[in-house]
């Protein structure tokens, strides 16, 4: 009787674990082919794209009948629609966020905005504004519309932007060392070396596999033709990733089931990818390196970045007073004394950076800096002079320096630009002088930027006596019509939002390791003001969350 | 000829300096007019010393010192083989032929044709080279003795009045400076006129036979005008001639700021420094073997 129930639950036992056994089993081959699908959705990309492009359209048409908030949507008429196309219908990679999200929370948006300007504020992600009260912190306005680039598209700005930032990393090369394009006259010597940007101190300094650009944030606005262009590129020290990373946690906090659905691509890993970049910099031999952030402290505009990069990447936020170089290294001070530093990401100008080569008076930087990149003692991203390269003359050559370097056309067009150097452009543009966009050549940050067709008589006559006075401090361009997107502003009479079509451009971010790696996503920016063109959050834009779309 | 010269700067400080960076251009230029036989830097405290040649190819020293120190003893110590100079003339061109290729000669020289730091283009110095200006039908290289000859008529040779920092505004308005500030009045007049030009700094030996009394030698500065025909050609407006076999070149640049034969920065309590200078210059006892080329 015993040995029978003990052989009876030796049976049952049996029978559980092999259900369990084929339980597991069957879990397993799920899994595999979902995988299997996934990799085949991969590889099958852009037929994939086509035809959810065709349900989309389907789909569209419904959607407007469904739901007359978005029927009441008022394109622009004459820039180029983000989100629909001129029949009305959504562009590729929009279906399924209008389907899962626009279409069905649209009365969620002023509640979702409110809430996402409280998590920002208490979060810290603020910046302050050059030229305005003394100190006065601002959060970036936040959109929660976001904005869609779906896989097809991505894939062509990627290849291009690669393209772009290599070329522009062997010019800097190039023009601190043996000055090839120079010689060749591809690029006007007298350009380069009266240019502001250009650092005889950075001449001689061989960073380690060749790497003075190792981040750069390159603005990118789509024409009225739906091309994405190149407006101007920052390779000294770009700013803005910590809202691409910040925005997307509130909007995964705020509707946290809608990025799985989708198929949007993560952002997340950016600080791992910069921290392994900036790893690779470290001259040879040292496995462990030690990297740093240096940052010009509190008042900078974009303090709140270098703290969140730096705790991100788990690596120390140093001020210039930290920093001591000895025996032609690099050390920063810790409770537990001298602590070699290997790599250091600085986000403070040239100028400051060290006294003893750039301005004596400087207290932000680390005397002997340059000293220890030379002898290779050290290594800094991005490298000294990299100005030199996004200056918005020097822009109107990155098509024949991307022929002259790497033999191939420029994937991503630029705008047309003229030298107001060059007296015949110069004649041309100051004729019609209210027909361009007139920038200064020193300046970032939209800061000088004048806009012919907006600016008042008064603003043309100036601009053009400083064009006639200094004509290399300036260039032209033709007035883009940059793209829109549906926006949120303000409300209805009826109480409902409002959704209007608000001008965007689009800043993604390239690391240049002994890799590349483009983070996929990048800093949309809107200017929220109706008819604006001018996006920097110092001149009053706001941004949305840019979503590549994984296949 | 070959100059043997030893160059002591002091600098004493009020409260102890740490954490010292420099960087010294002290050593003379290599090149085919002059050859430096031997280079020995003594620093003292003891520092890391690193060398480079910066973007004009001047050997540059770069030299920490970590631990507190209340003096900084350099002492650079040269033998320079100076070889005669060629001393030929510049190609015969009046300024309107030499003009006609302006813009070619801009894309090569740009920078020793545009303002810089201490040689800034400002109106008081517009004025001045109106006054100075060449005429259209004037020989180039007899233009630049001209004007070289021209500043030392207009300013006399005054260590009051100015100090390493002045700009050329102030020497135009105080009437007087010292060689570098001839040196900068220069070739702001040239760059101006649209010849390239670049400032130098070096020696100057005393004349054979003279002995200078101790203490009274000092280190110099002049200029180089790119002429047609010729080349770099030193011009010493100091001494209104061109430079000669008694020139020892050390470093080249667009102004002072890029040839200083010593910058750098230190932390200290407080407190000023003073800097002393001790320069000989001397001719050596030249080498069996190299008299017949050094005594041409």
């Amino acid at each position: 009787m015993r040995i029978g129930r003990r052989l009876l639950l030796r049976f049952f036992s049996f029978l559980f674990l092999t259900f369990l056994r084929s339980l597991v089993v069957l879990i397993k081959a799920h899994s595999l082919r979902t995988a299997t699908r996934r990799q085949l959705t991969r590889e099958r990309g852009a037929e994939i794209v086509a035809i959810q492009t065709a349900v989309t359209e389907v789909a569209a048409s419904k959607l407007s009948s469904l739901t007359p908030f978005w029927a009441a949507y008022k394109a622009h008429a004459d820039a180029f629609d983000e989100m629909f196309n001129r029949q009305g219908a959504p562009r590729a990679g929009y279906s399924r966020v209008l389907a899962e999200f626009l279409a069905t929370h649209a009365d969620r948006f002023d509640e979702i905005r409110a809430r996402a300007d409280r998590m920002f504020l208490n979060e810290g992600v603020t910046f302050n504004v050059y030229g305005d009260s003394a100190g006065a912190e601002r959060i970036f306005p936040f959109d929660p519309i976001p904005r869609v680039i779906d896989a097809g598209t991505w894939a062509n700005l990627e290849a291009g932007l690669i393209q772009r930032v290599r070329a522009l990393n062997a010019f800097v090369a190039d023009v601190y060392g043996e000055g090839c394009i120079l010689k060749d006259e591809v690029v006007p010597a007298d350009l380069i070396k009266t240019s502001p940007q250009f650092r005889r101190a950075a001449a001689g300094i061989k960073p380690p596999h060749g790497a003075h650009i190792t981040v750069a944030g390159i603005d990118l606005v789509r024409g009225a033709d739906g091309e994405f262009r190149v407006l101007e590129d920052n390779v000294r020290t770009p700013s803005g990733v910590s809202y691409v990373i910040k925005n997307r946690l509130v909007m995964t906090r705020l509707v946290p089931e809608l990025m799985r659905e989708v198929g949007v691509r993560s952002v997340e890993h950016y600080p791992a990818d910069l921290l392994a970049s900036l790893c690779e910099l470290a001259p040879s031999g040292v496995s462990r390196p030690v990297v740093a952030l240096l940052t010009p402290g509190v008042y900078n505009s974009a303090f709140f970045e270098h703290v969140f990069l730096s705790q991100q990447m788990g690596i120390e936020l140093v001020e210039g007073r930290d920093l001591v170089c000895m025996d032609h290294k690099l050390y920063m001070k810790t409770v537990g004394g001298l602590r070699q530093v290997d790599v250091l990401y600085r986000r403070i100008d040239d100028d400051f950076l060290d006294p003893v080569v750039f301005r004596p008076d400087s207290l932000l930087g680390v005397p002997g800096l340059t000293s220890v990149l030379r002898a290779g003692n050290a290594a800094i991203a991005n490298g000294i002079g990299t100005g030199v390269a996004d200056d918005k003359a020097v822009y109107a050559y990155t098509p024949a320096m991307i022929r002259y370097y790497l033999g191939e056309d420029a994937i991503l067009p630029i705008v047309q630009t003229y030298l107001m150097r060059d007296p015949d452009m110069r004649a041309m543009v100051l004729r019609d002088i209210d027909q361009f966009v007139l920038k200064p050549t020193g300046e970032s940050g939209g800061y000088g930027v004048v806009i012919g067709p907006k600016a008042s008589d008064r603003e043309l006559a100036e601009t053009r006596e400083r064009i006639q006075r200094d004509p290399a401090g300036f260039v032209a361009q033709p007035v883009v019509q940059i793209s829109t997107h549906p926006t949120i502003c303000g409300h209805r009479a009826d109480g409902a939002v409002e959704v209007a079509p608000r001008h965007i451009d689009f800043r993604p971010f390239v690391l240049l390791g002994e890799r590349p790696r483009v983070l996929p996503g990048g800093l949309t920016r809107v200017a929220l003001r109706e008819g604006s063109l001018i996006v920097n959050s110092s001149q009053g834009g706001g941004s949305k969350d840019t979503w590549v779309m994984a296949a | 000829m070959i100059f043997r010269v030893r160059h002591t700067t002091q600098f004493q400080y009020q409260s102890p300096a740490y954490e010292s960076h420099n960087e010294l251009r002290l050593r003379p230029i290599d090149d085919c007019a002059q050859l430096v036989l031997s280079f020995k830097l003594e620093v003292s405290p003891e520092g890391s010393v690193y060398e480079y040649r910066d973007y004009f190819g001047n050997r540059v020293h770069s030299v920490s010192i970590y631990p507190p120190h209340d003096v900084l003893m350099v002492v650079a110590n040269s033998v320079v083989e100076r070889l005669p100079e060629f001393g030929g003339r510049p190609l015969s061109i009046s300024f309107d032929r030499y003009l006609t290729d302006d813009e070619a000669r801009t894309r090569q020289n740009c920078e020793f044709l545009a303002d810089s730091r201490y040689v800034p283009f400002s109106q008081r110095l517009r004025k001045f080279f109106w006054m100075a200006r060449p005429r259209r039908n004037e020989d180039v290289g007899e233009y630049v003795t001209r004007i070289v000859e021209f500043i030392r008529d207009q300013f006399g040779y005054d260590t009051a009045t100015t100090n390493v920092h002045s700009s050329l505004d102030e020497i135009l308005s105080a009437g007087g400076g010292v060689c570098q500030d001839f040196a900068h009045l220069t070739l702001g007049v040239l760059r101006l006129a649209g010849i390239p030009a670049r400032y130098v700094s070096g020696y100057l030996a005393p004349e054979p036979g003279v002995e200078p009394a101790p203490g009274t030698q000092a280190s110099h500065a002049w200029l180089e005008a790119l002429l047609p025909g010729l080349g770099w050609t030193g011009f010493d407006p100091t001494h209104r001639c061109r430079t000669d076999i008694r020139y020892i070149r050390i470093a080249v640049g667009r102004d002072y700021a890029d040839a200083t034969p010593i910058r750098g920065v230190y932390r200290s309590a407080a407190g000023h420094n003073t800097m002393t200078v001790d320069l000989k210059v001397s001719t050596a006892n030249p080498a069996p073997g190299v008299t017949g080329q050094s005594q041409q």
